[in-house]
């Protein structure tokens, strides 16, 4: 947002009484010490471990990315060729040379799947690692992932300087994509941030308030003081002093410098933004690296449209879902896949750079992968034939980079026309699996459902060891 | 005589078990039986797979949900959730990896034992100290040669269990040994302490350690209940620490309500705090039964009103409103699943028809005071189409027999039965094949798209037996409700009248209990059971026989509602005082003094508007329509229904109703739009209080407080509101001045916001 707060005397917050003040006054360099310092030397402490979570509502088309098949039958591999990396034996689309240069910094799993073909089963499927009690639809029916780590991290003391432990960026309702907090309640939902960071007037909603009205509040929170005279323990239910915190939280957040300027994306300098692209893609994951610098815990950014508000081209698809009636696949790839390029492979640099990957995990992953085999239609924009591929969640691709983990390799194998697993078979559980122990979250737990019934929240899966640091090294 | 033979048989089964882990197993238990028959060594009484393995490894965890109980097991072992499957588990213990898990010739060697032991490396820790009975009872009935006994005609079959004690005061401190005794068909009575599973309803009251089935009592005052399970028979011990304070003075006691609530406060010595004052029962009751805050107006007359019945006259003005039908139905209809947009599109573009149709059809019946038996009756038989038969809108949502068959008990049965669909229940008496049974009343219903409007739903009946196949056996189940015998039913019979005409009996010992509990509930906000839904054996209820006298009073009113609602809140035990006094501050299931809430979503919403002079407008509906009369759940994206929970009628249970803070809520009031607009209205209470020169800021601020809490202001109140309009107006000691209307639109902020506004209390 383009600083509308005012960073205000400290005494004027003074009566807030909010702790954590000491650190109002760091500078991000000297954050960027600590970070620097918990990188190199001392063990790892949980609490420094951050995610970033990169979602491509639709279906990326793994054939055309990072699992192709220059074997395979012309109906089955498209057109494009695959390029070599940095990593002996480690092939990604040419369309992608700036991910071929950093090869060794990340991962390419190719051997995830599950059973759930539709867009909304998909996403409950992937989003709330357990199996959604209807195929279709993306409201959920056991908490997401997001819900469950923002109940676990705020429980640990997750909200520290008024930083929220888990934000959602790209998505207006947490329902949109499959975030709902099911059986956990709304008290456990990511902070979201739905406007588009690559937008002039980028603004956090709720969050941006005008000078005049930040110090109205802060009277009118005076005011409220000296008049909400109620006993709170005349409430047994606790709500009462739930929302004191709640309410202290949330005017931290509204007067923290910390969380101002992790949101302000237009203090970056110009050349960092352009290197990630100015559009959704690079400023959610130049947004998505401020917010875990800042202590933010688990960012997940939902890359759809990668230009919000501008016509997309009538061959190509807003979102990853590129089946041939809505768009042509091999010119919807070479129009999203440079924009995809540069956020992902400026996102991967940035974290190195910063010493950040030691402690950031990067996820970049779909619902599903597409079909193997290309089908052909009338496109209902473009009016003409075009190739294109429907949904198929029997084989995905995703990258998983930093976090401590090892990189540069390939994890599963599908078979010669992409078309299931025939190596290392896995599911998106053994992917959470991972994610929770990175960030310390005991996977095995389970939480009450609306009858009480202890539902896991993993009933199934395990870490992928290859990923995890060898302990012998 | 098996220790006798194991040398020789451990070489065997060294080369063969692996091959033949059946025939080694045979082999050796007719060595066993044989040398038995010689009588060369006392006979040891034989192991019982049913009656004593199986309940070691539930008491030891093994077979728990999050163990090798799940779907899919755990590290490749497999056990059948909490044991109730033998046959499976017999299985996978003696046969599955070619028996390796089992070694009767050298039973402490067995993978079971040592992975149980933890002497070789085993994710679930150690369950099974050697030497312990549970151990004992594992490695004799290896060395026995693993006999089974389940298909054994001649195995005692359980019948029952209790719990010695059963219940029983208790000091802080002071420890109680537990007993469980279980009667088996053959008439003994077995001491199975080691054998049962046991587990406190409330953790922080008293410690249980389980291997010594030995319940502490912790410090604090109140009861706590022991759950206790063998084999598929639950009971339950209660132990109560007394508050052992003497109660010298009650409420006056109004009715049978009071009577059960005031001696149990005077037997545990827990004195209640007073009855509450005007203002607070008067918002309390308005917003409990109406769903609204008291005007001004309103508070004014109340309060000067000195008649003595003025209470219960109130009570009976608000029952017969339109308020208290919307309050209702809003209860009912979100318990009834009225929502919009489950299915694919094709199917239901909008259910809009259906929906008002219905939430009409359930706000006339508690307009009119339907009796709730005819107004149960009428929804589970509803047929036809959903826009003539409004009820039958029930079963579009409710789109398969277990939906229905999970709803019917949960909503009027007070019965969680969905765990029974695949596997009996721990912590309850119903099977699978109850469930299956209960099933079978809707096995008839047909649900099909309506041919004359494609949104909506006909429930017709097919012509069949009403018959529910059990998923585990395949069997098919006749109708039949929580053991009780259907009577006969032919294809042109609907089985759905036969189970309304059991429900509805009056000797139906769960139909006017569950709804009673479900009011009390609504009113106390904590249930007699709770939760309200879940009444078990194990979930016993806090004043059992208030629960019966509030049933058999309900059943001889002829079912009536209002009257029921008027019991509860003229009574005493419902006007007490929320403030706590001295002692009673931890009480959490006395009633000793009202338990708080907060405003529900809608309430939230109408109290806002009501104070701040707004309306909302709503798709579809005239105008002015309050948030607590939307039919369905498709006005929940709206930022403060979100924010605050109103629930998406996803479920039959009231815990999908959010009654807890969250951050964004606090910012929701912090800085939405929404709270804004209303706040600074130019013809909202803000501004007219403002241009309002002809009263006093005090009798300005005295009607916000009327409006706001339905009390007046106290001096000191008075005297900050003052004190905030003059330094706006001198603009002194203010961050950001405002002008004068800025003033009224801060106090109204601070006032809506505070925890007074916020709590129903």
């Amino acid at each position: 947002m383009k600083t509308n707060f005012c960073p205000g005397p400290i005494s004027r917050r003074s009566f807030l009484q909010f702790g954590g003040l000491s650190l109002f006054g760091m500078s991000m360099l000297d954050q960027m010490r600590l970070n620097a310092a918990s990188a190199l030397g001392a063990p790892q402490l949980p609490q420094d471990t951050s995610v970033i979570f990169i979602w491509l509502p639709g279906g990326p088309p793994h054939m055309e990315m990072y699992d192709m098949k220059p074997e395979a039958p012309v109906e089955y591999r498209g057109i494009f060729k695959p390029m070599k990396t940095n990593v002996a034996g480690m092939e990604i689309c040419e369309l992608m040379p700036m991910q071929a240069k950093i090869a060794d910094k990340f991962n390419i799993i190719r051997s995830v799947s599950h059973e759930f073909a539709d867009h909304g089963g998909g996403h409950k499927r992937f989003m709330t690692g357990r199996i959604p009690a209807t195929p279709t639809g993306t409201i959920n029916d056991a908490p997401a992932v997001t819900s469950i780590i923002a109940k676990c991290l705020t429980e640990q003391g997750g909200f520290k300087d008024g930083m929220p432990p888990v934000v959602l960026g790209g998505a207006g309702s947490f329902d949109a994509y499959a975030n709902g907090p099911a059986y956990l309640g709304a008290s456990h939902t990511p902070f979201m941030v739905g406007d588009d960071p690559s937008n002039r007037n980028f603004s956090v909603r709720n969050l941006a308030i005008s000078r005049e009205m930040e110090a109205r509040l802060e009277d009118r929170i005076a005011l409220r003081q000296g008049l909400d005279n109620l006993r709170r323990d005349v409430d047994q239910s606790g709500v009462l002093t739930a929302m004191d915190s709640f309410n202290q939280n949330a005017f931290q957040m509204l007067t923290s410098t910390k969380v101002r300027e992790a949101f302000d994306i237009a203090a970056e300098p110009t050349r960092v933004r352009d290197r990630y692209g100015m559009h959704a893609y690079g400023q959610r994951a130049l947004l998505a690296r401020r917010l875990v610098e800042s202590g933010c815990r688990f960012v997940e950014m939902v890359w759809e449209n990668p230009f919000p508000g501008r016509p997309t081209p009538v061959d190509c698809v807003q979102n990853w879902d590129s089946h041939a009636v809505n768009g042509n696949l091999f010119n919807d790839a070479r129009w999203r896949f440079p924009v995809y390029d540069q956020a992902v492979s400026a996102l991967i640099e940035d974290l190195y750079a910063r010493g950040l990957d030691k402690r950031t995990l990067l996820v970049v992953t779909g619902e599903f992968g597409r079909t193997p085999k290309i089908s052909t239609a009338v496109g209902t924009q473009s009016k003409v034939m075009q190739p294109g591929r429907d949904h198929w969640p029997k084989a995905m691709s995703m990258i998983v980079s930093g976090g401590g983990m090892r990189t540069g390799q390939i994890i599963g194998a599908t078979n010669s026309r992409g078309e299931y697993p025939v190596e290392r078979p896995l599911s998106p559980n053994d992917l959470w699996a991972t994610v929770y122990q990175h960030l310390g979250v005991d996977f095995t737990q389970s939480f009450p459902d609306h009858q009480g019934r202890p539902m896991p929240i993993l009933p199934f899966g395990d870490t992928i060891n290859e990923l995890l640091p060898s302990k012998s090294a | 005589m098996n220790v006798m033979l194991a040398p020789d048989y451990f070489r065997f089964s060294e080369v063969f078990a692996p091959i033949l882990p059946r025939f080694a197993a045979l082999w050796v238990l007719w060595l066993g039986a044989s040398a038995c028959l010689a009588g060369s060594a006392p006979a040891e009484p034989t192991v019982s797979f049913v009656n004593e393995v199986q309940p070691v490894l539930t008491k030891m965890g093994c077979n728990s949900g999050g163990c090798h109980g799940k779907a899919t097991g755990q590290n490749g072992f497999k056990l059948s959730l909490f044991g109730f499957e033998a046959d499976e588990d017999y299985e996978h213990l003696v046969y599955e990896q070619r028996g390796r898990r089992l070694v009767p010739s050298a039973p402490a060697r067995s993978l079971l034992l040592t992975k149980g032991a933890a002497i070789v490396p085993h994710g679930g820790g150690r369950r099974l100290e050697p030497g312990t009975p549970g151990y004992e009872t594992l490695q004799k009935w290896i060395a026995q040669g693993m006999p089974n006994d389940i298909e054994d005609p001649k195995r005692p079959k359980l019948e029952s269990i209790r719990v010695l004690p059963e219940s029983r005061l208790m000091k802080a401190g002071e420890s109680q040994a537990l007993k469980v005794e279980a009667r088996f068909s053959d008439g003994r009575t077995v001491d199975v302490t080691p054998y049962a599973t046991m587990e406190l309803n409330s953790k922080g009251m008293a410690q249980l350690d389980e291997a010594s089935s030995v319940l502490t009592m912790g410090t604090r005052a109140g009861s706590v209940t022991a759950m206790v399970r063998y084999q598929d028979r639950v009971a339950s011990f209660r132990a109560s620490l007394p508050f052992g304070v003497p109660v010298s003075q009650l409420p006056a006691e109004r009715n049978l309500v009071d009577t059960a609530i005031f001696k149990r406060l005077k037997e545990v010595g827990l004195p209640p705090s007073a009855v509450c004052g005007d203002s607070m029962f008067l918002r309390r009751v308005t917003l409990d039964i109406a769903s609204r805050l008291p005007t001004a107006e309103e508070a004014r007359k109340f309060a000067a009103d000195t008649a003595s019945d003025k209470r219960a006259r109130w009570v009976e003005f608000l029952l017969q409103s339109d308020d208290y039908a919307d309050t209702f139905a809003n209860y009912w209809s979100g318990l009834m699943r009225n929502r919009r947009g489950d299915l694919p599109l094709t199917l239901s573009p909008a259910h809009i028809h259906g929906n008002f149709a219905f939430h009409s059809w359930i706000r006339e019946s508690l307009y009119k005071n339907k009796p709730y038996d005819r107004f149960v009756r009428e929804l589970l038989t509803a047929s036809g189409e959903s826009a003539d038969a409004p009820a039958a809108t029930w079963y579009r949502q409710l789109d398969s027999m277990l939906k229905q068959t999970e709803d019917t008990a949960q909503l009027f049965l007070g019965a969680r039965i969905q765990c029974a669909q695949c596997h009996h229940h721990p912590y309850e008496q119903w099977s699978q094949r109850d469930y299956y049974a209960l099933g079978a009343y809707f096995a008839q219903v047909e649900r099909k798209v309506s041919t004359s409007r494609m949104s909506e739903f006909t429930v017709s009946l097919k012509r069949t037996l009403p018959e529910a196949i059990h998923k585990k056996t395949g069997e098919k189940v006749p109708p039949g409700a929580f053991g009780s015998v259907a009577p006969p039913l032919g294809p042109d019979d609907d089985a759905r009248v036969a189970l309304a005409d059991w429900m509805t009996d009056k000797a139906n010992p769960f139909f006017a209990k569950a709804l009673v509990n479900r009011y009390w509930k609504i009113l106390f906000n904590r249930g007699l059971v709770d939760p309200e839904d879940d009444m078990r054996d194990t979930n016993p209820p806090s004043h059992p026989e208030l629960l019966d006298a509030l049933a058999a009073d309900f059943v001889r009113s002829g079912f009536d509602l209002k009257q029921l609602v008027r019991t509860l809140v003229n009574s005493s035990a419902y006007q007490l005082d929320s403030t706590p006094n001295a002692h009673n501050a931890d009480d959490e299931q006395y009633f000793s003094r009202r338990y708080a809430r907060r405003l529900s979503a809608e309430q939230l919403a109408d109290a806002l508007n009501s104070v701040t002079g707004a309306e909302d407008a709503w798709a579809n509906q005239p105008l002015p329509t309050r948030a607590i009369q939307l039919p369905d759940n498709s006005y929940n994206s709206v930022g403060l229904l979100r924010e605050f929970g109103r629930p998406d009628a996803t479920t039959a249970c009231t815990c999908e109703r959010q009654g807890s803070a969250s951050l964004g809520q606090s910012l929701f009031l912090a800085t939405s739009g929404e709270i804004s607009a209303k706040i600074n209205a130019g013809n909202g209470t803000a501004a007219k209080l403002a241009a309002d020169t002809k009263r006093s800021v005090e009798e300005r601020i005295e009607e916000l407080y009327l409006r706001a809490y339905a009390r007046k202001p106290t001096e000191k109140e008075i005297v900050t509101g003052c004190e905030y309009v003059d330094k706006v107006s001198s603009k002194a000691g203010l961050v950001a001045p405002a002008t004068a209307v800025g003033a009224w639109q801060d106090l109204l902020w601070a006032l809506t916001t505070s925890g007074e506004f916020l709590l129903n209390r």
